[in-house]
């Protein structure tokens, strides 16, 4: 009954991490930085004021990392 | 007939001296008008702007004057669905600021929070080109006024047109975002990538409201904040 149950905990362990691990292979900070940088400067070449260009970078940041 | 001038000056000046005196707010919703992506040639890129573009949401916004001063600002309120859309659509509108203005100065000051810190930033006043030019809108007949905002960042500088629709049916000067010093209140103003309507208004002569001059946070020039923004931005 023991060996069983510090099996499952094991197993579960073990999966909670492989589903962490595929998380960040889906989507790279680096990935979201660079979509941040290039909304940021797109902003910024239509004439968009750089604070607001910023924090349009930063709601893209926040939302691309929680997909 | 000089009896008949008499008593229509009286009248007038009246009328013109109680609209002047009078406190009240005036509310507007804001709408983001969509940018043009098809030129765009990177897809993740050219997805996220159109997602901007269309997951919009009107923003509400406040105007509230007394004799002297005015602050505009966005509504914030708990019945307000504060969505990532509506937190997008206040971006775009450059809505999170509080503008106050005086009558009497030559300058308004917008109280932002960017960088993780508070600004109080002076700009002057703008200079309007009255057009003669006029439709209706609603109830109003408007006025069409002309003026130019800069904006420098990093790419370079820009001038923006700025179109606003102002009755004189109601001589109030305080305008939206710190466009003020028209001759009447201002029923529809286009600014860059957002159109503002008038949607509301409550005049109050009963009694003043009282408006608080933004004092807490780093008092700094447009020129200045800009350049702050230039050494804070995302960068590669």
């Amino acid at each position: 009954m023991k060996k069983g149950l510090i099996l499952a905990v094991f197993v579960f362990t073990a999966m909670s991490f492989t589903n962490i691990n595929n998380k960040t292979d889906d989507v790279l900070p680096e990935d979201c930085m660079q979509l941040s940088i290039d909304v940021q400067a797109w902003y910024e070449s239509k004439g968009t004021s750089t604070d607001v260009a910023n924090e349009l970078a930063n709601v893209t940041y926040v939302k691309c990392m929680a997909l | 007939m000089k009896l008949y001038i008499i008593v229509f000056l009286i009248i007038f000046f009246n009328v013109t001296c109680e609209s002047q005196n009078q406190s009240g707010v005036l509310r507007y919703k804001g709408i983001v008008l969509a940018t043009k992506t098809d030129t765009i040639k990177n897809q993740r890129l050219k997805e996220t702007i159109a997602l901007f573009n269309t997951n919009t949401q009107e923003v509400l916004y406040e105007l509230r004057f007394n004799h002297d001063e005015s602050i505009f600002s966005a509504i914030e309120n708990v019945d307000i669905d504060q969505s990532h859309e509506y937190l997008i659509s206040k971006i775009l509108q450059d809505g999170s600021g509080i503008y106050y203005s005086n009558i009497h100065e030559k300058y308004f000051l917008i109280k932002k929070e960017n960088y993780g810190e508070i600004f109080i930033i002076k700009q002057p006043n703008y200079v309007w080109e009255l057009n003669s030019e006029s439709k209706k809108i609603g109830d109003f007949t408007c006025q069409k006024a002309t003026t130019f905002y800069e904006v420098n960042n990093s790419i370079g500088s820009f001038k923006h047109k700025v179109t606003a629709w102002y009755t004189a049916q109601i001589p109030i000067s305080f305008g939206v975002k710190g466009f003020n010093g028209l001759p009447g209140v201002i029923v529809q103003i286009d600014i860059h990538n957002a159109v503002f309507l008038l949607t509301e208004i409550n005049f109050n002569s009963k009694q003043t409201i009282l408006i608080n001059k933004p004092i807490k946070g780093i008092n700094i020039t447009k020129k200045e904040f800009e350049k702050i923004g230039l050494e804070k931005r995302f960068k590669n």
